[in-house]
């Protein structure tokens, strides 16, 4: 277990990971969203797919292992792309941005669930 | 130092393939021209990983790399011997996923296919955001990466099992190595095959084991007992189960866990036709053996895939409702057309087929003993068994294309793979001592399926494979088929068979209609072949590929050298024309005077089935019904199961379940 400093550190550094993550998939988002054209546009992209949602349902399994929680995690990425992209075939309304936009409108959401002052306000 | 062997056999296994000619396929397959190296590097990694197994202690990064390596050898050979994507089903399905792509609907008139849309749109979407349409990369490395992540829930269903670490381990072995049913290629069957690891993984980790709960229900649970109490003289109440207890979970994140259960397998449901029928298998047999405590989830599951089939999967069964009732039931037929009827064709594909059943007894077999040997732990494997025995009753509802056999051992693998594992390493726990005598059998087993793999699932290669220029063939169609055109190909057997050995459909679904047509005995007996393209008309043409007359060779037994005659007497045929030749590929036409009719272009991508007042009717009892039943799972999983809410619920769904029952059957004959 690690204790005192060494935990703040430790938190910290998945704290910045998890902002650096975020930070890039949004860059990828935004090229989409503004379709552009550069190489980066494809990684970037693709990272925001799968690290939005999926850090989005890792933060709700708190006090899970963290083996079983990534795993429940990329599956809810998956189930999660994987249904966006369907709902817009099934609806008839195929936009591939605005498939982009309600997956950052769900990633947001599920990442507002846990800021501590929604957490405490769902407590009380 | 094992860990160098390990990367050194791989190494060992690629630096080789650059100089494989795949000229000189026979009917073995690829390991005809793997070079010797190659296999002498692999079997390296096999042995290195097999000797690690049998140390005092676990070293998870050599084992990891090992395996790693292992894998890419297995599924990534074809990757770097071979210069285009195999197979040609995955063609077809980058094609249908390209219509989607563009079009943004479905055609559910055109291929069955599309009534499961699920895996199109989601690669579709994917190829927009990234603005990168090309599939062949993805074609190419899929195989790899799906066999590679199934490592990932394969890992979880483990995690919730008794077991050594090094019996998990070489279960994850045994399960790529026994993987050899190349169902892996790009398609929604490899994804599903996913999705269908990690919804039993879930269902074992969280919602699994509960303490106290032992005894089966029913007739299984009678020769459960028979089994241990007459047979294996040992009381059921010393057993220890041969799972862990599921780590406890708040209510809130077990309603979570549940809905992302629920939507693996509504996606599965809307993705494949076959893997949903699976996963209510394994669900009710993990109810059936008291590892489930979702005992009410199979029901919903029936009902979802039932309301998927009946309202949007219109299109495939209106007017083929006896291909999809016809074999039900037919246990043995559907056996028998599955295993027996396949096996045709010259002796060496003959030998192939028969050792891929071979394969496929030997694991099992292993299995087998894995679960007596396991006896001696007095430990209760029930949860593997039933993942092992589940999916055989698919046997008894569909025939498949005569693929089921394949696709049950597929499903069956995992669990088969962890009870062979215990054949070696039967132990609950690990007592810390490395007996390194071990590896001997250990080693002699994984190289022996090792080597089988390579027979078993690249023997067909002479026929899978796309060698260089049937995708040019191709896109020369695909440059000249504005406003639709006809495409015949030689089929051994034209009514049962509709997959051309080639690269077909990856564009365009919508424009080429492929036609199916007897292949002569005879390569010189050309006239029913120019009769049919003359009253095709004109836009219509005649294609041969390398390895469409290796499949008529290898699996038709038509005469070897076939392929090279029937070009050459083909060309030469009075009115043919040799529109497109390079080696592996020629497409001919014939010509017609200037202003012949060109016949209509008939492709329907719609269908438009008759609407009836069952439809809305149906559409409300679903929905109603859904609602009930999914509330008494979450009632059930995050609340404690309270009796009386449960009941409640339950009395409300059956009359709905009834009705919409009724609603499905009139449907059926009402649509049809």
């Amino acid at each position: 277990m690690l204790e005192g400093r060494a935990l703040t550190d430790a938190v910290s550094r998945a704290g910045l990971i998890r902002a650096g993550l975020i930070a890039a998939g949004l860059c990828g988002a935004g090229l989409a969203l503004a379709g552009a054209s550069s190489p980066l546009r494809s990684p970037l992209v693709l990272l925001f797919l799968c690290t939005a949602p999926l850090l989005g349902v890792y933060g709700l399994l708190r006090g899970i292992d963290p083996g079983a929680r990534v795993i429940a995690a990329c599956a809810a990425m998956l189930v999660i792309n994987a249904g966006v992209a369907e709902t817009m075939l099934a609806a008839g309304l195929w936009s591939p941005r605005g498939g982009l936009v309600a997956i950052m409108a769900i990633s947001a959401m599920l990442g507002l669930i846990q800021l501590p002052a929604v957490r405490a306000l769902a407590r009380r | 130092m094992l860990g160098a062997i390990a990367v050194a056999g791989v190494v060992l296994f690629l630096v080789p393939l650059g100089g494989v000619n795949l000229g000189q396929l026979n009917g073995f397959g690829l390991i005809s021209v793997l070079p010797v190296l190659s296999l002498l590097g692999v079997a390296a990694a096999v042995i290195a990983f097999s000797v690690s197994l049998c140390l005092p202690r676990a070293y998870p990064v050599v084992l990891g790399v090992a395996l790693a390596g292992i894998v890419i050898c297995l599924d990534a050979v074809t990757v770097f011997t071979e210069t285009d994507p195999r197979f040609p089903t995955a063609y077809q399905i980058s094609g249908f996923t390209e219509y989607v792509s563009r079009t943004g609907h479905v055609a559910p008139g055109l291929d069955a296919y599309f009534s499961w849309p699920g895996f199109f749109a989601a690669v579709a979407f994917l190829q927009h955001v990234t603005g990168n349409h090309d599939l062949i990369p993805v074609l190419r490395w899929w195989p790899v990466t799906i066999d590679l992540a199934c490592l990932a829930p394969l890992y979880l269903i483990m995690r919730s099992i008794r077991a050594s670490w090094r019996a998990k381990w070489l279960a994850a072995f045994l399960f790529e190595v026994g993987n050899w049913v190349g169902q892996d290629y790009f398609s929604p069957q490899s994804f599903n095959y996913l999705l269908y690891l990690t919804f039993v993984a879930m269902l074992l980790t969280w919602f699994g084991l509960r303490p106290g709960i032992t005894e089966i229900p029913g007739i299984p649970g009678l020769l459960w007992q028979w089994l241990w109490r007459w047979r294996w003289r040992t009381p059921l109440d010393v057993l220890e189960p041969g799972e862990i207890e599921p780590r406890q979970v708040s209510g809130a994140q077990r309603a979570l866990l549940l809905s992302i259960v629920l939507g693996i397998f509504v996606f599965s449901t809307t993705s494949h036709q076959l893997t949903p029928f699976v996963m209510i298998a394994a669900c009710l047999g993990l109810v059936i053996v008291r590892r489930c405590t979702i005992t009410g989830l199979p029901v919903l599951q029936a009902v979802i895939v039932a309301g998927w089939v009946s309202f949007a999967a219109v299109a495939f069964w209106s007017g083929h409702l006896s291909a999809l009732f016809g074999d039900l039931g037919n246990f043995g037929g559907n056996l028998t057309s599955s295993v027996a009827d396949r096996v045709t064709g010259t002796a060496q594909h003959q030998h192939v087929l028969e050792l891929r059943s071979a394969f496929a007894a030997a694991v099992l077999l292993m299995a087998a003993a894995g679960v007596l040997r396991r006896r001696r732990w007095v430990t209760d494997d029930r949860v593997l068994i039933a993942l092992v025995g589940m999916p055989f009753l698919a046997f008894a509802t569909q025939s498949y294309g005569g693929e089921i056999a394949l696709r049950v051992y597929l499903f069956a693998l995992p669990g088969a793979a962890v009870l062979a594992a215990f054949l070696f390493f039967p132990a609950t726990r690990e007592d810390g001592r490395g007996r390194l005598w071990r590896a001997i059998p250990v080693s002699i087993c994984g190289v022996a399926l090792l080597l089988a793999f390579f027979v078993a699932r690249y023997g067909n290669e002479t026929f899978e494979r796309t060698p260089p220029g049937e995708v040019a063939a191709f896109d020369y169609l695909y440059a000249r088929d504005y406003g639709g055109i006809r495409l015949v190909w030689l089929s051994p057997e034209p009514v049962g068979d509709n997959t051309p050995q080639m690269p077909w459909e990856y564009q365009d679904v919508e424009k080429i209609e492929f036609l199916p047509e007897l292949a002569p005995r005879d390569p010189g007996d050309l006239a029913d072949l120019i009769a049919t393209l003359r009253a095709q008309g004109p836009r219509s043409y005649l294609i041969t590929t390398t390895t469409q007359e290796s499949y008529l060779v290898q699996e038709a037994g038509y005469e070897a050298g076939w392929g090279t005659k029937f070009r050459a007497l083909m060309a030469a045929a009075p009115g043919v024309q040799v529109l497109y030749a390079n080696a592996n590929a020629e497409i001919y036409a014939l010509g017609f005077p200037a202003g012949t009719q060109v016949h209509p272009f008939p492709l329907s991508t719609a269908s438009s089935p008759a609407g009836t007042i069952w439809t809305p009717i149906g559409l409300a009892v679903l929905i109603v019904l859904l609602l009930v039943l999914t509330t008494r799972e979450y009632v059930r999983v995050c609340l404690g199961a309270p009796r009386r809410i449960i009941r409640m619920l339950t009395v409300t769904s059956l009359p709905l379940l009834a009705a919409l029952i009724v609603v499905v059957i009139m449907r059926f004959i009402v649509v049809s």
